[in-house]
């Protein structure tokens, strides 16, 4: 037993440690982002600052964008979560509950078009969505997000295939449509599943490059993400202090989501990994 | 009979009225654009002017590009080398998470899984900064302990390996699902194997691993996909070099595209990507046939 003990203190020291070096660049962003330029260029660097020069924050807001930017990402990571839950609830319904013939076909070649990466529809993408006339907009990172999505509608579907049948039947004899049913039954009923889905969507746009890279050229219409690797192309090696201050805040929405969240984040990935549940 | 048949196509409308919104979806998101690229792959297209047919040039000059044979040599690199060494910390970590009982691992699980949340972008300027050969943090560190540092992103031999430290921050996703497939494997084979007086290693070896290979192939499977497309890290840090020596496939795509606008080449290297990622996924996951244990059911 004292063997298992002292075995189990080690483990925990290493997992601390790894921890402690998990954290560590995130502690570096912030030591970083408060120094004052003179500092931050000194070697070796220092671990604390010796003074903290909190105006960086204010100079950063000033000096990019920020809060476009900022607005930017909060509106496509919004709407596109607003629209990704609605809809793919919606079409996982049409798989889950309603019985057609072809159900199981059109099933499995949308969970086929899971395997297409993204790399390969990119070109073609821009080239409609400049046909569309979405390139100046915002449009071409969030309208697509409310024709749902391949995974969220098998994460549903599961979800909903759990709800008895006779709790339908029951308000189908009482004369219900199926739109109604999944209005006022089903979309309440798998609210902590779209919490789920809504959380993974949101903090994958928030994080998203590659597609605001290529779709979005507008300087106005740049994400958090694109305008923080525009100012390093721009001005790098020269003011970091303000770039990890700016860093720093487009951070703090997610570790705002990972605070109040990763429980159901964790959930979440158990779940849509297939092996439970 | 004639009933069944009117039910199943009143059926048939409603489930089309659900799955609507999808199938749109799926054909203007998904399938065309996918079927598009093939052709765009077969053409000389630089937006300005309609795509011309070329045939299989494209491919040809692909095989003959050294510096598309450069992004796919540092793309398998990152795949076969960086990507089995994270997976390999994810998985001895999440053991190590799994026997200290739920209760306390519980926050530092959490702790893993946070960096997952990090944009990439803030991730890779972080990073820029920490290994900064003149500044930098970590070579600070390395002196310390005296070691002679690398310039990381500033050396083509030491770039690679810098983006492949980065990657181990992503690990904490792949931990979760090892650490649920391990709540799953039964304590009674443990038991079992305790009074036979079986090792820890043995234990891991042959009760363990075998236990969670389902998981083991998840995360590898969406892992590897993932890892093949490495775009946002290396773009931001190096954009690809210094001597292409960090340039992936998906940085080689997007250049070609939107720098170059050589559309046609872009998808051709694309279609080359897609054809590896497909035929991998499938070797795999059939390979995986005789190896991964799956309990009842």
């Amino acid at each position: 037993m004292g063997k298992n003990k002292w075995g189990k203190l080690i483990i925990i020291v290493i997992l601390a440690i790894g921890v402690a070096i998990f954290m560590f660049p995130f502690y570096w962003m912030v030591i970083e982002s408060l120094k004052s330029s003179g500092e931050f260029m000194k070697m070796p660097p220092t671990l604390f600052p010796k003074a903290f020069h909190f105006s960086n924050y204010a100079e950063t807001v000033n000096y990019i964008p920020f809060f476009r930017y900022f607005w930017n990402t909060l509106f496509i990571s919004s709407m596109s979560t607003i629209g990704m839950v609605l809809s793919s609830s919606f079409v996982a319904y049409g798989f889950a509950k309603v019985k057609w013939p072809g159900r199981e076909i059109v099933f499995a070649i949308s969970l086929g078009t899971m395997m297409i990466p993204f790399m390969v529809v990119m070109v073609p993408l821009y080239i409609e969505f400049k046909a569309f006339g979405w390139l100046g907009s915002l449009k071409p990172l969030w309208i697509p997000s409310w024709f749902a999505n391949a995974w969220n509608i098998f994460f549903l579907r599961q979800f909903y295939r759990g709800i008895p049948d006779e709790l339908m039947d029951a308000a189908r004899i009482d004369g219900a449509s199926h739109f109604h049913l999944w209005a006022k039954v089903v979309l309440p009923l798998s609210k902590p599943a779209l919490v789920v889905a809504a959380l993974f969507h949101f903090v994958f746009n928030w994080k998203d490059f590659l597609a605001p890279l290529v779709f979005i050229s507008n300087q106005k219409l740049y994400t958090l993400s694109l305008g923080l690797s525009f100012f390093q192309s721009q001005h790098g090696g020269v003011e970091w202090q303000y770039l990890m201050a700016a860093a720093v805040l487009t951070t703090i929405p997610t570790m705002i989501i990972f605070f109040f969240a990763s429980k159901y984040l964790i959930e979440g990935i158990h779940i849509t990994s297939g092996l439970k549940g | 009979m004639k009933r069944r048949t009117c039910t199943s196509l009143r059926n048939l409308r409603i489930g089309l009225f659900f799955v609507g919104p999808w199938l749109i979806g799926l054909t203007v998101f998904n399938i065309v654009p996918f079927m598009l690229s093939l052709y765009y792959s077969l053409t000389n297209y630089s937006l300005l002017s309609p795509p011309v047919w070329t045939g299989f040039n494209n491919f040809r000059w692909l095989f003959e590009d050294e510096t598309f044979r450069l992004a796919l040599w540092n793309t398998f690199y990152f795949v076969l080398i960086g990507f089995p060494l994270t997976q390999l910390a994810a998985l001895v970590l999440a053991i190590m998470l799994h026997s200290i009982g739920e209760k306390s691992m519980k926050w530092f699980r959490a702790a893993y899984y946070f960096p997952g949340l990090v944009p990439g972008v803030v991730m890779a300027l972080t990073w820029m900064l920490m290994m900064n050969p003149n500044f930098g943090i970590f070579n600070f560190f390395l002196s310390k302990l005296g070691i002679s540092s690398p310039l990381w992103f500033d050396d083509p031999f030491w770039a690679k390996p810098g983006i492949i430290l980065l990657s181990f921050w992503y690990i904490g996703g792949s931990i979760i699902i090892y650490l649920a497939a391990l709540k799953d494997v039964p304590v009674e084979l443990y038991e079992a194997a305790s009074l036979d007086g079986a090792s820890m290693w043995y234990r891991i070896i042959k009760i363990t691993i075998p236990m969670i290979s389902p998981a083991i192939l998840f995360n590898t499977v969406v892992g590897m996909i993932a890892t093949f497309q490495l775009f946002t890290e290396p773009f931001i840090i190096t954009g690809g070099g210094p001597d292409y020596s960090t340039l992936t496939v998906g940085i080689f795509i997007y250049n070609q595209a939107f720098r170059f606008l050589h559309m046609g080449y872009a998808s051709a290297a694309a279609w080359v990507l897609f054809v590896i990622i497909f035929a991998l996924t499938f070797l795999l996951l059939k390979i995986s046939k005789g190896i991964v244990y799956y309990r009842g059911g």
